[in-house]
């Protein structure tokens, strides 16, 4: 069978299948007392009867056994009344029976052994069940014992009647009982496994971004895990900042020497080769800068808190005003306070830092930034737009290519579009898509997926 | 114009001093943190070179301890990262411009002469006055459209006179922020540049562009641009 996978599907039933075999077996057990105790009491009765008819009981001067046509018990005397009476000698010969048992085939117990009582179930003629108490005695008469066999019988349907009102009502308070404790567990469950829940909504949480660390006030039988956690999610963290130093590092340690390099080339007693040396030291500042940027990226795998767009566009912008102080460019920023990118802020601020150091590049005097939240999909659409020459569309595609520059004349790293693009598809699975802009110059759109 | 420059890896130094040097500044060098703010808070200089990633005591630290106490002189900040983050916060930390490494060292020529124009309220690079034109960026000077052959401390010594026309700039100034060492600043050597520049600039002596005032330094008189 295959086991629920939910852990409190799993205890409901376990404790359920225990409950029902507890009140089950429980029920039977005093079930069963009961009807032995109605037995006992039958039993009991059936003996009194017994000894009353031994009381009322007389053998006459020819030694023959004589019945009171007046017995003390009534029933005996009503035919048909549930408690009959008869009277054998110890060869089986019938010497009396009393009148409610005329017509009446009653099979009495049989003797077994050498037992002078017995108690047993017996049956009427008509098949009705009876419970019956056979009692043999010795009575001397004229110095001689003789063997008499008192029997006496009852209706078990009494008894049957007693013994089903019982059982009904027991069940029936067990089954109450049962569903009275299968509610409270069910609430003892939710208590109970209401820190797992709140571990799990946590754990959520972090995925997207909205909290750093598992809470510490766990059951201490989660507190390793929760511990485990928060240590994992810490180590990752210390794991990415280590390799994003280790690839700044590397990219630090050998900038300054292709600077060097790059100026001794430039020197005018380097020779005609330092044309050569010159673009070798381009190709490997643009592997550089490819792979170092790239790799520097830390993707949504760790933590994605939102970030807000319009801040972080406002303090690029700004930083951006600061370094052309010389231009008279306008910033528009059309963005609401409630749009969020989830991800790395460095990464986001890497794209937009590209994409407006590039409208700034180009713009004549404005540059407009938007934010749309797109119908279909929860992301966002951030466009830039700036009114300087724009790109021919025939070149848009080639742009996005690695190391195509739009001119060599403005200073750039000539990676900017493509390792903005990259960025927007290997980071966030995103999209970036080169437009005409009614300002007149380029319009760049990067859609973020939710 | 005096130039600080704060960075640590000595080929780079040596390479950046000597390019700039070539191009007429003074230059002041530094490897360390604790020294570039040292010599930002007590030297005279009118622009610095700021690598971020400085020993000692890192590049972001340097500037906000600058900007703390009240210095004001343009810098350019050099970053090997190119993280959009670094620059930003380099920005905001009062940076003027930034540049990532590597560089053509004509790159760093070009935003030092930016930063210091500037700084001084010129935002073009052509600095005009009367009939006197100054190309900070080609460093060449007309008088009457006809070009002036300036030796390189003869030039030092006109662009910052014209970077602050009209304020009486001091003798002491003056050498300060045209030579390197202190040994060059004798006053007598500087009266013998000044001079040279006058008649350089003046041959016939009918403008006097150079006033001296007695006692107090020098002042360029020339009415600028636009007034």
């Amino acid at each position: 069978m295959r086991m629920p996978d939910s852990l409190g599907a799993r205890l409901t039933l376990a404790l359920a299948v225990v409950l029902v075999a507890f009140l089950g077996l429980a029920g039977l057990a005093v079930e069963r007392a009961f009807r032995e105790g109605v037995e006992q009491a039958v039993r009991e009765n059936l003996a009194v009867q017994v000894y009353l008819l031994l009381g009322a009981a007389e053998i006459d001067g020819q030694g023959h056994l004589r019945m009171p046509d007046v017995l003390p018990e009534p029933r005996l005397g009503t035919p048909d009344s549930g408690l009959y009476a008869a009277i054998r000698d110890g060869s089986g010969e019938p010497l009396w029976q009393s009148e409610s048992s005329v017509g009446l085939d009653i099979a009495y117990p049989r003797a077994v052994g050498n037992g002078n009582r017995r108690f047993a179930r017996a049956h009427a003629g008509d098949g009705r069940e009876l419970f019956a108490l056979r009692h043999a005695v010795n009575w001397e008469i004229h110095g001689e014992n003789r063997r008499l066999v008192f029997l006496v019988a009852e209706d078990a349907e009494g008894a049957a009647a007693r013994v089903a009102t019982f059982r009904w009502t027991l069940w029936g308070w067990f089954v109450g009982v049962a569903v009275l404790l299968l509610m409270l567990q069910a609430l003892l469950l939710r208590w109970c496994l209401r820190p797992l829940r709140r571990a799990a909504g946590e754990i959520t949480s972090i995925e997207r971004g909205e909290r750093a660390r598992v809470g510490d006030d766990y059951p201490f039988e989660l507190r390793p895990l929760t511990a485990s956690v928060n240590e994992l999610l810490a180590s990752d963290k210390r794991r990415l900042e280590r390799y994003r130093e280790a690839l700044a590092d590397l990219g630090h340690s050998l900038k300054n020497p292709l600077a060097v390099l790059r100026s001794i080339a430039r020197d005018p007693s380097a020779g005609e080769r330092a044309t050569q040396v010159e673009e070798q030291v381009e190709r490997m500042q643009q592997a550089i800068d490819w792979h170092v940027q790239r790799g520097a990226a830390a993707g949504r795998g760790g933590l994605a808190r939102p970030i807000p767009v319009a801040d972080l566009v406002r303090r690029v912008g700004a930083s951006l005003a600061r370094v052309h102080a010389d231009r008279t460019i306008r910033l528009e920023c059309d963005i609401p306070r409630d749009a969020v990118v989830r991800g790395d802020p460095d990464d986001l601020m890497e794209i937009v830092g590209n994409l407006l150091d590039n409208a700034w590049k180009w713009g004549r005097s404005r540059i407009r930034v938007t934010t749309r939240r797109p119908a279909h999909d929860g992301g966002l659409a951030l466009t830039i737009e700036d009114d300087g020459p724009g790109i021919r569309p025939d070149r848009r595609e080639a742009v996005l290519e690695r190391g195509v520059r739009m001119d060599e004349n403005v200073p750039g790293d000539g990676l900017g579009l493509a390792l903005v693009r990259r960025m927007v598809e290997e980071t966030w699975g995103g999209r970036l898509e080169l437009q005409a802009s009614d300002l007149g110059g380029l319009r760049v759109r990067v859609i973020f997926p939710s | 114009m005096r130039v600080l420059i704060a960075e640590d890896d000595a080929a780079l130094q040596t390479e950046i001093a000597a390019a700039l040097r070539a191009q007429g500044f003074a230059v002041d060098m530094s490897g360390d943190g604790e020294e570039a703010l040292y010599c930002g808070n007590e030297y005279p200089i009118d622009v610095a070179i700021l690598d971020l990633g400085l020993p000692g005591r890192n590049g972001l630290d340097v500037l906000r301890a600058w900007r703390e106490a009240g210095r004001t002189f343009p810098v350019l900040i050099l970053t090997a990262r190119g993280r959009w983050q670094d620059k930003v916060t380099g920005l905001e930390a009062g940076a003027d411009d930034y540049l990532v490494k590597p560089f053509h060292i004509e790159e760093v020529v070009a935003r030092l002469r930016a930063l210091v124009r500037r700084s001084a309220g010129w935002s073009r690079p052509v600095i005009e006055a009367g009939p006197m034109s100054i190309d900070t960026a080609a460093q060449t000077v007309t008088v009457d459209d006809r070009r002036v052959v300036l030796t390189a401390y003869e030039y030092r010594l006109l662009e910052y006179l014209a970077l602050h026309a009209g304020e009486v700039v001091s003798k002491t100034r003056l050498g300060e922020h045209i030579y390197d060492e202190e040994i060059e600043r004798d006053s007598n050597v500087l009266e013998v540049l000044l001079n040279r520049l006058r008649r350089k600039l003046d041959p016939d002596r009918s403008r006097e562009p150079i006033e001296t005032l007695r006692g107090r330094g020098y002042r360029l008189r020339l009415p600028l641009a636009g007034d």
